[in-house]
């Protein structure tokens, strides 16, 4: 049988999928409330700066990078491009490496 | 012998000539939301980081912004519908059993979206 490498892509995508359908449509509720002025800055800034946040946010833009990127993969192979399907993987995937690792260095307040 | 593969050339508007079709993809482009929200969160983040008065700047020039809400309110509806769908599908993609039964889809489902409630709800809590 052929060895894939799908179950690697496949993991973080189904666990991306899972933590951006809980906590997405809320965090953009507070985003908003925020920006209504129903959240206070101080409170915000205080909320993002709480290690426990942090670590959950990490694990949520990381594995939701990882979900997006991996449906815009086949996304844009459906839309015709499929003759560059290489690149369009290596790309998306290469994006979501770049942006956990970004993450990685801003939730630990190595950057910014 | 090496053989070509061969690449069946197919129309970039497909998905526009079955609403089933139109649905998947529209399902597949909320991707582009949850990427674009998850960069907004690093962004956020880096934002504390340079410190609060920073911050302060941050939340009331682009947070309070007229286009950061509308483009927070769009980000919702798509957001939600991405995990609207995802919870549908949670059954066809997990197809959970207890022993040797397999558990009934509307309970699979009924669990996804009563989780969502309750972890929305306890974060609100918790923010306000």
């Amino acid at each position: 049988m052929a060895k894939s490498n799908e179950p690697l892509v496949w993991a973080p995508f189904f666990a991306g999928a899972g933590l951006s359908a809980l906590l997405m449509p809320v965090l953009i509720l507070i985003t908003l409330l925020a920006g209504y002025g129903v959240v206070p800055s101080k409170d915000l800034h205080g909320l993002l700066n709480h290690w426990f946040v942090r670590l959950v946010l990490f694990f949520l833009i990381s594995l939701s990078l990882f979900h997006a990127v991996h449906r815009i993969r086949y996304i844009l192979v459906d839309l015709g491009l499929k003759v560059a399907r290489g690149l369009i993987a290596a790309l998306c995937y290469g994006f979501a490496v770049i942006g956990t690792l970004v993450a990685l260095l801003v939730a630990t307040g190595l950057w910014g | 012998m090496k053989t070509k593969e061969l690449v069946r050339s197919m129309p970039t508007a497909w998905w526009l000539h079955n609403r089933h079709l139109a649905k998947f993809m529209i399902r597949e482009l909320t991707s582009f939301f949850v990427s674009g929200y998850a960069i907004f969160l690093l962004v956020m983040i880096y934002q504390v980081n340079r410190g609060g008065e920073e911050f302060r700047q941050f939340y009331f020039n682009v947070l309070q912004s007229g286009w950061m809400k509308a483009y927070g309110w769009i980000s919702l509806i798509f957001v939600g519908f991405h995990s609207i769908t995802s919870f549908n599908a949670a059954p066809t993609i997990m197809a959970p059993r207890w022993g040797e039964d397999k558990i009934d889809p509307r309970v699979v489902i009924a669990a996804n979206y009563g989780l969502w409630l309750i972890i929305s709800i306890a974060i609100l809590i918790i923010v306000l």
